[in-house]
């Protein structure tokens, strides 16, 4: 039996005034509920929150290419992988627009924009998003995720690149990223 | 650092039922009562201290496209924000934050051997001189570098923390990421901690410890919550039309107006809008409407040459759930506070995609025909589950 994740939380009451009085089992459990629960959902890091104006935009590139800057943060190591979501559309052609989102231990992407070179990046993992629908939408319908390598500072480096179909092209409005246990 | 007391590097999910169970079976098969290990303090409290400790809330986020570079810097010996973001700051956990940033030189072409950054709204501001030559190229991000910089925060002021980041000459910021700091360890007169104490094996766990464990949890849990929504300008414009330096509604509007397009009117289950999850986070049962409900508080900062609303509409699992946030017709840009909450809906899975889906719209619904609406600003963050119960 493991402690109740699932459980929302439920405040412990206070024993005022018995303080020398034996501990009972429902408050240690109480108490440990509390911390699974805030780790595995309630305290679940946002941490990329993007709503862009300028529609993130890709124009008929068959090249890998960098569609926006690279960013450093810290992913608690509760974390095993990060979750991402993003809104999206094809603006053009009748192919397919792959977006890629690239989480490296180490080092940030100081490569070319065009061609994205993953060389760049050490102990990279990486998943994709496909944008396949002239209708704009939200990917999913569950969350994207990606498993991260990670160096002991928690550390984790990441920028999102972009790949058309010939003649094709695509947007994406809205870039969203949590911590996954 | 005095009195330091130190989480473990990783996290392990708290196994509670074995640590503290009513019964258990002897080898005979003999039910008999039990009580709780002393070892379920101890694992309990490094688990909080970890939580404590190794989860930085990301108080502010923006990656900022190659278009969107101001053309402009701020001149020198001004701190009006590039950026700016307001954070709850209503928990005891004194943390300095750090402000991680992509910088280079602005533009592809640019020959500019001097730099600067300063953090705004402090009398200590911090300042960089960075001399480089950035050789004109197509590569942008080939030229930069991860500039960062702490931020003390000691103090909590139950209130909202204003702060920013400014820039001048040819300094630019590509993304930039403000997020607490991973603690070591954690110093018990600042940061919000628990000590186990001397519970030995074999004696009765006596409630008194575990009371600050107890109370440090619920503090946090009821105050260290992620935010929902958050939009920045860059910089502060009067555009004719929404770009990177404000939301604009210009003009009569007689129907809801999406500030993240404008052509949507109303909140459907794809309409834009920041995603977010709350997957039970709410306190209590949750087949009940106090379990069911997860206070957001919204803030926006904007300015109006006619009194206008901003409205919020969040996950229909409960309706109404929606507030609005008056702007007062005023010359220049200010802070306005929603009165209510809108609720995030904790049964709603990652999976869910429906109109009950966790999902926060901003809207103006309506205006008249001499009025304009610039939106600078959008903080939405969970705020106290408590205050619904």
């Amino acid at each position: 039996m493991a402690a109740h994740p699932e459980r929302q939380y439920r405040p412990p009451t206070a024993m005022a005034g018995v303080t020398d009085g034996e501990v009972s089992v429902d408050t240690i459990q109480r108490l440990g509920e509390a911390l699974n629960n805030y780790v595995r959902y309630a305290g679940r890091p946002h941490l990329l929150c993007e709503m862009f104006v300028n529609a993130v935009a890709t124009s008929n590139d068959t090249t890998e290419k960098v569609v926006l800057p690279p960013w450093v943060m810290v992913v608690p190591r509760a974390y095993t992988q990060l979750m991402w979501q993003i809104r999206h559309k094809r603006t053009a052609g009748a192919g397919n627009t792959t977006w890629k989102l690239y989480a490296s231990r180490d080092r940030i992407y100081d490569g070319d924009n065009t061609a994205f070179d993953s060389t760049r990046l050490m102990g990279a993992q990486s998943s994709s998003i496909v944008t396949s629908s002239d209708t704009v939408a939200i990917s999913g319908p569950a969350y994207t995720s990606l498993s991260l390598v990670r160096s002991a500072d928690n550390l984790v480096r990441c920028v999102v690149t972009g790949t058309d179909a010939s003649g094709n092209s695509a947007a994406m409005y809205q870039l969203h990223i949590w911590g996954c246990p | 650092m005095a009195n330091p007391v130190y989480p473990p590097f990783s996290w392990l999910e708290l196994d509670t039922q074995k640590l503290a169970r009513n019964w258990t079976q002897d080898a005979d098969g003999v039910q008999r009562e039990k009580a709780n290990d002393a070892s379920a303090i101890a694992a309990l409290t490094r688990g909080f201290n970890y939580v404590a400790a190794r989860m930085p809330t990301m108080r502010f986020s923006k990656l900022i496209q190659p278009s969107e570079i101001p053309t402009e810097g701020v001149t020198s010996g001004s701190f009006d924000p590039m950026f700016r973001w307001k954070t709850p700051d209503d928990i005891k956990n004194g943390r300095t934050y750090a402000v991680r940033m992509l910088v280079g030189a602005k533009g592809e072409s640019s020959n500019k051997q001097y730099s600067n950054a300063s953090q705004w709204d402090k009398s200590g501001v911090y300042t960089v001189d960075h001399n480089y030559l950035v050789t004109p190229s197509a590569n942008l991000y080939v030229d930069c570098f991860v500039d960062s910089y702490n931020r003390n925060d000691t103090a909590h002021s139950d209130t909202w923390l204003d702060d920013g980041v400014s820039t001048w000459a040819d300094y630019h910021i590509h993304s930039i990421t403000v997020q607490d700091e991973d603690l070591t360890a954690l110093n018990v007169d600042k940061h919000l901690c628990v000590r186990h104490g001397k519970a030995k094996k074999g004696e009765r766990v006596l409630y008194g410890p575990v009371d600050d464990l107890r109370s440090a949890v619920h503090q946090f849990r009821t105050t260290h919550l992620p935010r929902v929504m958050q939009w920045a300008s860059v910089s502060n414009g009067t555009p004719a039309t929404t770009d990177e330096t404000a939301i604009v509604v210009d003009g009569e509007q007689t129907d809801f107006v999406n500030l993240f397009d404008q052509s949507v009117n109303a909140r459907s289950a794809t309409s834009p809008g920041s995603l977010f999850y709350c997957y039970k986070a709410g306190i209590g049962r949750e087949d009940q409407t106090a379990g069911l409900r997860v206070p957001i508080q919204i803030g926006v900062r904007a300015q109006a040459n006619v009194a206008t609303n901003i409205l919020f509409i969040g996950p229909e699992h409960v309706v109404p759930n929606w507030v609005n946030i008056e702007v007062s017709n005023a010359v220049a840009a200010d802070w306005y506070w929603a009165t209510s909450h809108v609720y995030g809906n904790p049964a709603a899975h990652e999976n869910t995609t429906s109109v009950n889906r966790n999902k926060l719209d901003a809207f103006v619904p309506e205006q008249a025909a001499t009025g304009r609406t610039y939106i600078y600003n959008i903080e939405a963050w969970i705020n106290d589950p408590m205050s619904v119960l």
